[in-house]
């Protein structure tokens, strides 16, 4: 089974240039990219939450293939996620409760990754939806420009943009927190929606 | 954030880091913050608090010989040692330690099956392994033996069975320290110790007569800091040939009396599985007039306002293994026995499936009432469906937000204890101002065969700064004193809470506790084995006790 330090080292291995570790380094790149950013093999999505449907349908116009849950992880976690796992880490994203957030992160500690993105969206109850972000510097700083785009000044849209974007390697990480103008669709209830990416360690050195 | 053993200083702990890389290879001494992230209980109370429970390094053990390495170097530098297997162990301390700045000793990688005999029925395995990977390791062999998981089941047989955690199937086999047998132990001072028939080194049973010869100690390795568990046998329930479940209600409030008595009577015959108690008045709980009427426990009116909503108060479902003939038997008598006890109960069959399940069965939702998550677990199914309650959900309108502690009590097995428990659960609430869900309607869990145990659902305050954690960490403190003075004692807890526990169990000046102590500091003069867990002091550390307290 693939072990977290195994991954570890490979980032090590990686930052000098070995040949495994940069072919582990392009099976993450997106095709082509001239700048390397995280290829997302799945968006997990809570479809009970219509801003985590609204995101992913943004996310699969993007190419990022949709795994869905209502809150028990079981069958993506058995049936796509473990095999795949057990023979090499893979990068992530999604939009769901904590909890579910807390289950993938748990299970990703476990097999070398880690979550190198994250994001709470509160909105219920409010005139105004508040998003705290933090991560690559990169990510925010794409989320904040596209946004800046809107009318509403944040979109989902322009967050699965930016996560999409998401780069390759250990970057200048920011915490960015934004109030704006209700966003459509809001949530169905008062619980927080989380937007996050979780990738592996092995991506995360490969430019330090 | 740099972290040192208590009493330790750089120098000597630099010292000590080199030994460990030394024995098990410098790719398994995780020391960075990063690395330490997951060895930190995310539901803790004392989260980001001063005297968080931080490990200030983790090791990863590949076999027994490094785990005795590892302990021989504790002791000559003097650092405290904490043990995890997954270290999932969620609501009840997850991978943390007791002692901050203990050195977590990970058994992840010792993730091997060692044996599985389905003509015997037992399992050997390591601490690594999970109860999905023995499911697995199973299923993908064709053997004819079921696991008895608990929910999720990520963590690890021996892990979950050295807390006194539970199942959901047969009695024998839902007590999973219980339904041990054998243990492979590495002492405090590294010598390696086998425990049953394993202590005769020509012995071929030691998965099947756990006692051996003398005194067992096996017992002081659940709960407890005596040493470092790198094996452990199980007993595994051969596959039964059906499963089948039923229902049964009864309409008034004291009839849960006579139900439990004849589910008691069911249970200690080993007839039926896990019984599942609860009330269809939940529904009733949202109507203002019910609410306040279950509030003030108000019999009469809870049992004339449910008549006329057409609702029994109570409900259970059973679960039966065996043959389809058998298993139906045991049904029809089931409701003869329920029938005679309380003339008004009804009675709804559930499913009745062929083992083995296909995967189509497994996964069906459409039985004739709901059973939700834990349904695959009465069938030996390991998941993580247990997730669900911590995110918003029919069953958890409030989503858990960032804390989560089980605290579950034992109370007596009877109707009578039961509704007892209830009011004292509610005062409680009252006392501290909180509120409690379902006072009157609460139910008791029968995981272990032969006890209740009680979880009243408090909700508490939503207060994140360190003064809210503080107070909530003080309202589970005063829950554990007015429990204890009705009799009623915790089953499990985390490190923040173990010393308010052990506290709880005080017969003649704690005498229990004196013993252990005085064992631990026999046995590990030191103290460097999981010091402080279970409330387990040594004297090295015994400054230590109530440090979690705030």
């Amino acid at each position: 089974m693939a072990s977290r330090r195994q991954f570890i080292q490979s980032g090590l291995a990686l930052s000098a240039a070995s040949l495994p570790a940069v072919s582990a380094l392009a099976a993450q790149a997106a095709p082509g990219g001239a700048s390397q950013t995280l290829r997302l093999e799945r968006f997990v999505v809570d479809v009970r939450l219509p801003q985590a449907v609204e995101l992913a349908r943004h996310a699969a116009i993007r190419g990022i293939p949709v795994a869905e849950t209502s809150g028990d992880l079981t069958e993506i976690w058995r049936g796509d996620f473990a095999p795949r796992w057990k023979q090499a880490p893979m990068a992530l994203a999604g939009a769901t409760t904590r909890g579910e957030l807390f289950v993938l992160e748990t299970l990703a500690n476990d097999h070398g990754m880690r979550v190198v993105y994250r994001g709470r969206h509160d909105g219920s109850k409010r005139a105004r939806a508040r998003h705290r972000l933090s991560g690559p510097a990169e990510v925010l700083a794409g989320a904040t420009a596209r946004a800046h785009g809107f009318s509403r000044g944040f979109s989902w849209s322009a967050l699965a943009g930016a996560l999409a974007a998401c780069p390759v390697g250990l970057t200048p990480t920011a915490r960015l927190e934004l109030e704006t103008e209700a966003v459509a669709p809001g949530p169905a209830g008062d619980e927080p929606l989380y937007t996050w990416i979780i990738a592996p360690r092995a991506a995360l050195t490969a430019r330090a | 954030m740099a972290i040192l053993p208590p009493g330790v200083d750089a120098g000597r702990f630099a010292a000590a880091i080199r030994r460990f890389e030394e024995i098990v290879g410098p790719e398994w001494v995780f020391t960075s913050d990063e690395d330490l992230h997951p060895y930190r209980d995310h539901f803790s109370y004392l989260k980001d608090q001063p005297n968080e429970p931080i490990p200030s390094a983790a090791v990863g053990p590949d076999r027994v010989e490094q785990v005795q390495d590892i302990v021989r170097a504790a002791n000559e530098f003097r650092i405290p040692l904490y043990a995890i297997s997954t270290g999932k162990n969620f609501a009840y301390g997850g991978p943390a330690p007791n002692v901050r700045g203990s050195v977590t000793v990970d058994l992840k990688r010792m993730n091997r099956v060692l044996e599985v005999d389905d003509k015997r029925h037992f399992a050997l395995v390591e601490p690594g392994v999970s109860y999905i990977d023995l499911y697995d390791y199973i299923q993908e062999r064709g053997l004819k033996v079921w696991i008895d998981t608990p929910d999720p089941g990520w963590g690890s047989p021996v892990g979950n069975a050295l807390d006194h955690g539970i199942g959901y199937t047969l009695g024998f086999y839902r007590d999973h320290f219980g339904a041990h047998c054998g243990m492979e132990v590495v002492l405090p001072n590294g010598e390696l110790m086998r425990t049953g028939m394993g202590a005769m080194p020509s012995a071929k049973t030691w998965q099947e007569y756990r006692h051996g010869y003398g005194p067992d100690p096996a017992g002081l390795f659940a709960q407890g800091n005596f040493g470092i568990v790198t094996k452990m046998g199980f007993r595994l329930m051969p596959q039964p040939e059906h499963w089948r479940n039923g229902l049964i209600t009864v309409p008034k409030r004291r009839d849960l009396i006579p139900l439990i008595e004849t589910v008691n009577y069911m249970t200690d015959l080993f007839m039926i599985g896990e019984p599942w108690y609860g009330s269809p008045l939940r529904q009733l709980m949202g109507n203002t007039e019910f609410r306040e009427a279950a509030g003030r426990f108000d019999e009469e009116e809870m049992d004339r306002q449910a008549a006329a909503a057409r609702l029994h108060s109570w409900q259970v479902e059973l679960q039966f293994y065996g043959s389809e003939r058998t298993t139906l038997a045991n049904w029809e008598y089931a409701k003869e026995l329920v029938a005679r006890a309380v003339p008004q109960a009804r009675f709804t069959d559930g499913e009745s499936l062929p083992v083995p399940l296909t995967k189509e069965q497994i996964h069906e939702t459409t039985g004739p009432y709901p059973t939700n998550m834990r349904r695959n677990v009465t069938q030996g199914v390991p998941g993580l469906g247990i997730w669900y309650m911590t995110g918003r959900s029919e069953m958890n309108p409030n989503a858990w937000d960032e804390t989560h502690v089980g605290l579950f009590s034992a109370v007596p097995r009877s109707g009578e204890g039961v509704l007892e428990a209830q009011q004292v659960f509610a005062r409680i609430a009252r006392d501290l101002e909180i509120p409690s869900f379902n006072n009157a309607l609460g139910t008791p869990v029968n995981w272990y065969q032969f006890t209740f145990l009680m979880g009243a659902g408090f909700g508490i305050p939503r207060d994140y700064t360190p003064e809210g954690k503080k107070r909530a960490a003080d309202i589970l403190r005063r829950i554990l004193e007015e429990n204890a003075k009705h009799g009623y004692g915790d089953y499990r807890a985390p490190p923040i809470l173990q010393d308010d526990v052990a506290d709880q169990y005080s017969f003649n000046d704690h005498v229990l506790r004196r013993f252990h102590e005085t064992l631990k500091n026999a046995i590990d003069p030191n103290g460097v084995v999981s010091p402080g867990r279970g409330g387990i002091w040594p004297a090295a550390y015994s400054s230590f006790r109530g440090a979690l307290r705030g």
